[in-house]
């Protein structure tokens, strides 16, 4: 990959981290850079100067709750899961991500441009 | 939803920055610590690990700045610091604070105050009331004379009342003025006789008892009770047994039956009822001398004003349509009474009562007026503070220049500065709410010092006046802060960073802003001070306006035996004692009576006709001796008689020489008989036995025609006691005149005793152009005040910038006269545009002012006010000119030389 990986832009990264914590139930902000980074195939780099206002905002928006835990090694961490708001809002921005797909892919597909 | 929560937990997030910090941090550090872990789990050696750690989280200060950001509100974190740092440099510079405190406070508290007595007249609710639906005024006009209006009856009152569907209530109401005895004083109280459903229609609960009953409103009914104002309750300690207890009103008992509540004023504009009676006890109490004020069953009693609330969806020109109906009727049913008149609907004014619908255009205008000069003082404030505030931020030139400099954004810079403008005028503003409520219940008080009752005026800073004073404050912080916030933070100032004083400052074009603003302020205290001179003028003028007789040596004392139930024939033996004793008193040369005091607060009238030609005069009936006493000179014939003082005789008359010029044609009138008529009054005819001199009545007004009856035929209870004595003996004179009135009788009250000056001083109308002057000097003196310390720190702060070049100048030779006077001379220019400014601007004031008919007599281009005003800011002018420069030629020349 001869690719330099991009950094995350605002408004999607809000979206990965909820779907990140979705799939991994109760993660810390350290794992969730990770994931989203591993999920991207290293094609995204996740800045903590922007994952973590982008965590405080949802979580004062009420969408995820944050509670400190141990790690797996032993070390102490705020873990982040989602709430109910927050699986609601995720169901509604995947519908919608998949229907501003379908449209935006109509316009690229071979067959509508005939 | 979701952001408003996010936004509530982000302002409670200001309140605990540390603890959520250090939260933060130990977040931040786990990451890192994981990363570490990581790393050396791949088999980095630690320290490397750690490098890389570090480097992935990226700079731990900005991850740390951009979770604070959001965790809090930046804006409002910065502005408190704006705030604080605001605080900080005011209070570092205590005299500037105060000085800019006190001029906002002058020109904020000038317009508030103006603002308070303008909220008071004809913005304030009237009263605690709720009426049901928009509160207007009923009014009787005749069709075939558009500006005839009249009262209406009793029966013509009720005949509404029952069959109009127009008004969900309708009340009727009249004034009296009766004595109130308490503790073996008497005194007139402003008394409202009202209807029974009065306190309903205006929506008001009493605070005690019970309103009045439809037997009481009889007016036959003779009901003697009453229902007493709240202070009167306070008075008496607010004690529920207030109900039921006896007062003595007009010398008679009355039952208290109720309390109306606290701060009601009536209907009556700015006048507050103390007390009020049910018609049914009008005939107990005293009337008008005339009778003129009667309420009766009858349908030519027309005493009553009519008042009410519009059914809900009838619009007044709906309402008058259907009245149309009602009124036709009457004049079916009544022609004698009712012919032409139709039934009008009107707002009600504000500032007078009476049968005529009027509107409030007039004060209205005058208040606008009022306002907009006090408007002026306050933007004399800004100009100056504005311009000091520019002068200021000379200083802190560097200071700006370094935060420009080290990348601090302009915006940041003006909101600093706009800061700092919205503490002073909050400062300015509170002061100002207070100076005003001071200064406007001081012009309440002395209002009530002139008028013989209680004013309801209520000037206490309400919401209005609040909202004004912060309207007042915002408006002067954009006249004052914004100009030179936007100016200092200009980027070119930098230049400052490099050179502390330029030695060939472009400084014409950075003063041309200051020295305008000071030439404004030179030109509008200019065109106040001119004014207030001429309004001076007119006070002084009509001071000393000749009444037609001396002032000095007379007194006046004001009796009513009614008040102590006395009847006509009892009064008239009352009378004749007490001129009888007073006439013997020691220093007394003369002593009568007479019905109307020359600049009294009543006047009475009557249509004198001759000959088919007629002409309306003031009505006195007087005393033997009354001319002698009062020192009004007999031209011919002779004064009334002792015989003509004490019964009804021949009738007989005197009149004077305006009204001997308008019916007479050069006759002589003696033995002539003219022919008296009034409204509700009998007609008289009357012989002419004397021709006196001219009185005026009003010190604003030309005098009027007169014509005097003897008090033997025309007996009247409320009676004014003149005395004559030797002048400067009057004041002297007042006790031993109680004296003798109390020894006549003790229980008879005297309801005013003072000499004729104070009695013309008193004068409303001369109140009037009094404290307009007085408001005139004020604002010009603050204006003229303010322009010259304005002047003064323009011209402070221009020589001190010019120290050097002055110091050259000495160096070279120049002598201090030449340097002073070339100093001088450009503060001349500075201000000598203003005061030619302002003189023209002057001129076209006076002109609107004119309009209110309180110059009187007055020029307008006054020659001693246009000279004396511009001459007096020239010299202060003058004066805030040469101190900075005598200050500027103190420096030693190498001192000033020597480069900083």
């Amino acid at each position: 990959m001869g690719r330099k990986p991009s950094d995350v832009w605002q408004g999607t990264l809000a979206l990965m981290v909820l779907k990140t914590l979705d799939t991994m139930g109760s993660m810390h902000g350290y794992g969730i850079a990770r994931r989203i980074e591993q999920t991207s195939g290293d094609r995204l780099s996740v800045n903590y100067g922007t994952l973590y206002p982008a965590l405080l905002k949802l979580e004062q928006e009420g969408y995820i709750a944050g509670e400190w835990g141990a790690s797996e090694a032993n070390r102490k961490a705020r873990y982040y899961k989602l709430t109910r708001a927050g699986r609601k809002r995720l169901e509604k921005a995947a519908r919608e991500w998949d229907d501003t797909q379908e449209i935006v892919a109509r316009f690229f597909s071979p067959d509508e441009a005939s | 939803m979701r952001p408003l929560r996010a936004w509530w937990i982000r302002l409670t997030g200001l309140f605990n920055v540390r603890r959520r910090t250090e939260q933060f941090d130990a977040e931040l550090q786990s990451v890192i610590a994981m990363h570490v872990d990581d790393a050396l789990r791949r088999g980095v050696a630690p320290e490397e690990a750690r490098r890389q750690a570090l480097i992935a989280v990226g700079g731990v200060q900005s991850v740390r700045d951009a979770y604070r950001d959001r965790g809090g509100l930046p804006w409002i974190e910065s502005l408190t610091q704006d705030v604080r740092f605001a605080a900080r440099m005011l209070r570092k510079s205590p005299g500037f604070t105060a000085v800019a405190v006190v001029i906002l406070a002058l020109g904020i508290g000038a317009n508030s105050a103006i603002f308070s007595l303008v909220n008071a007249l004809l913005l304030r609710p009237l009263n605690g009331g709720h009426p049901r639906g928009a509160f207007v005024g009923l009014y009787s006009g005749d069709r075939t004379r558009p500006d005839r209006f009249r009262e209406f009856s009793y029966p013509e009152y009720v005949d509404i009342r029952r069959q109009n569907d127009v008004f969900n209530d309708l009340l009727a109401e009249s004034v009296a003025r009766p004595g109130l005895t308490e503790d073996g004083l008497t005194r007139r109280v402003m008394t409202g006789l009202v209807s029974s459903n009065y306190f309903s229609t205006l929506g008001v609960t009493l605070a005690a008892g019970r309103p009045f009953t439809l037997e009481e409103e009889r007016p036959a009914s003779g009901a003697a009770v009453a229902i007493v104002g709240y202070s009167y309750w306070r008075q008496h300690g607010l004690t529920p047994d207030v109900i039921g207890r006896s007062i003595v009103i007009s010398g008679r008992p009355f039952t208290i039956v109720g309390v109306a509540p606290e701060g009601f004023n009536g209907t009556m504009p700015v006048i507050a009822p103390e007390l009020f009676l049910p018609f049914g006890a009008a005939s107990l109490i005293t009337e008008r001398p005339d009778g003129s004020n009667r309420i009766a069953d009858d349908r030519a009693a027309l005493t009553l004003l009519l008042a009410g609330t519009l059914k809900e969806g009838t619009s007044i020109e709906a309402g008058e349509l259907r009245l149309a109906a009602l009124a036709s009727a009457f004049e079916a049913a009544y022609p004698q009474f009712n012919q032409n008149q139709r039934l009008i609907v009107h707002p009600r004014s504000r500032v007078s009562m009476g049968p005529s619908p009027r509107s409030d255009t007039g004060p209205a205008a005058g208040a606008v007026v009022l306002m907009a000069i006090a408007g002026l003082v306050l933007l004399v404030a800004c100009l100056n503070l504005a311009n000091i505030l520019l002068a200021r931020g000379a200083m802190r030139r560097q200071e700006i220049a370094i935060r420009l400099a080290l990348g601090g954004g302009r915006a940041r810079i003006v909101r600093q500065l706009l800061v700092e403008g919205v503490l002073l005028s909050t400062m300015g503003g509170a002061a100002a709410l207070l100076a005003a409520w001071w200064a406007a219940s001081r012009a309440v008080s002395s209002l009530t010092a002139v008028l013989p009752m209680p004013i309801a005026m209520n000037v206490s800073p309400d919401g209005r006046v609040v909202s004004a004073v912060a309207i007042a404050s915002i408006g002067s912080i954009l006249l004052f802060a914004l100009g030179p916030a936007w100016r200092l933070s200009a980027p070119d100032l930098a230049m400052t960073l490099k050179e502390s004083a330029p030695l060939t400052s472009r400084h014409r074009r950075r003063i041309a802003v200051p020295a305008l603003l000071v030439g404004a302020q030179v030109a509008l205290s200019v065109a106040l001070l001119i004014s207030a001179g001429v309004f001076l003028r007119a006070s002084v003028t009509a001071a000393s306006m000749d009444p037609g007789f001396p002032l000095a040596g007379g007194l006046i004392a004001e009796v009513d035996p009614r008040m102590i139930g006395q009847d006509d024939v009892h009064g008239r033996t009352t009378y004749a004692a007490l001129l009888e004793h007073i006439r013997s008193t020691a220093r007394v040369s003369s002593a009568s009576v007479a019905s109307m005091v020359p600049f009294g607060l009543t006047q009475y009238g009557r249509q004198v006709h001759r000959n088919g030609v007629s002409t309306s005069a003031g009505f006195t009936v007087v005393g033997a001796d009354y001319f002698a006493t009062l020192g009004l000179a007999v031209v011919s014939g002779r004064e009334f008689t002792i015989v003509e003082e004490n019964a009804a005789t021949d009738p007989v008359a005197i009149v004077d020489q305006i009204l001997v010029d308008r019916l007479f044609n050069g006759e002589s009138p003696l033995g002539q008989t003219v022919r008296l008529t009034g409204r509700d009054q009998p007609d008289e005819l009357v012989r002419v036995v004397g021709v006196v001199g001219k009185v005026r009545d009003d010190v604003l007004q030309p005098p009027t025609a007169h014509v005097y009856v003897p008090f033997g035929s025309h007996y009247q209870s409320e009676m004014t006691i003149h005395v004559r004595t030797a002048p400067g003996g009057e004041a002297a004179m007042l006790e031993p005149l109680r004296a003798a009135i109390q020894r006549v009788d003790a229980r008879l009250p005297i309801l005013s005793l003072k000499t004729m000056s104070d009695h013309r001083d008193a004068t409303p109308s001369l109140w009037a152009v009094t404290f307009t002057a007085r408001l005139f000097v004020a604002f010009g003196v603050i204006a003229g005040v303010l322009a010259t310390a304005g002047l003064y720190g323009l011209r402070a702060y221009l020589v001190t910038q010019r120290r050097r070049e002055i110091g050259i100048r000495i160096a070279l030779g120049a002598t201090r006269t030449n340097v002073i006077s070339q100093l001088l001379k450009e503060g001349a220019w500075n201000a000598a545009g203003g005061l030619i400014v302002g003189t023209v601007l002057a001129v076209g004031l006076i002109q609107v002012l004119r309009q209110s008919g309180m110059l009187y007599e007055v020029q307008a281009f006054d020659p001693i006010v246009f000279t004396v005003a511009p001459l007096v800011l020239a010299m202060a002018a003058a004066a805030a000119s040469y101190v900075p420069a005598r200050r500027a030629l103190r420096v030693d020349p190498t001192v000033a030389l020597r480069p900083e």
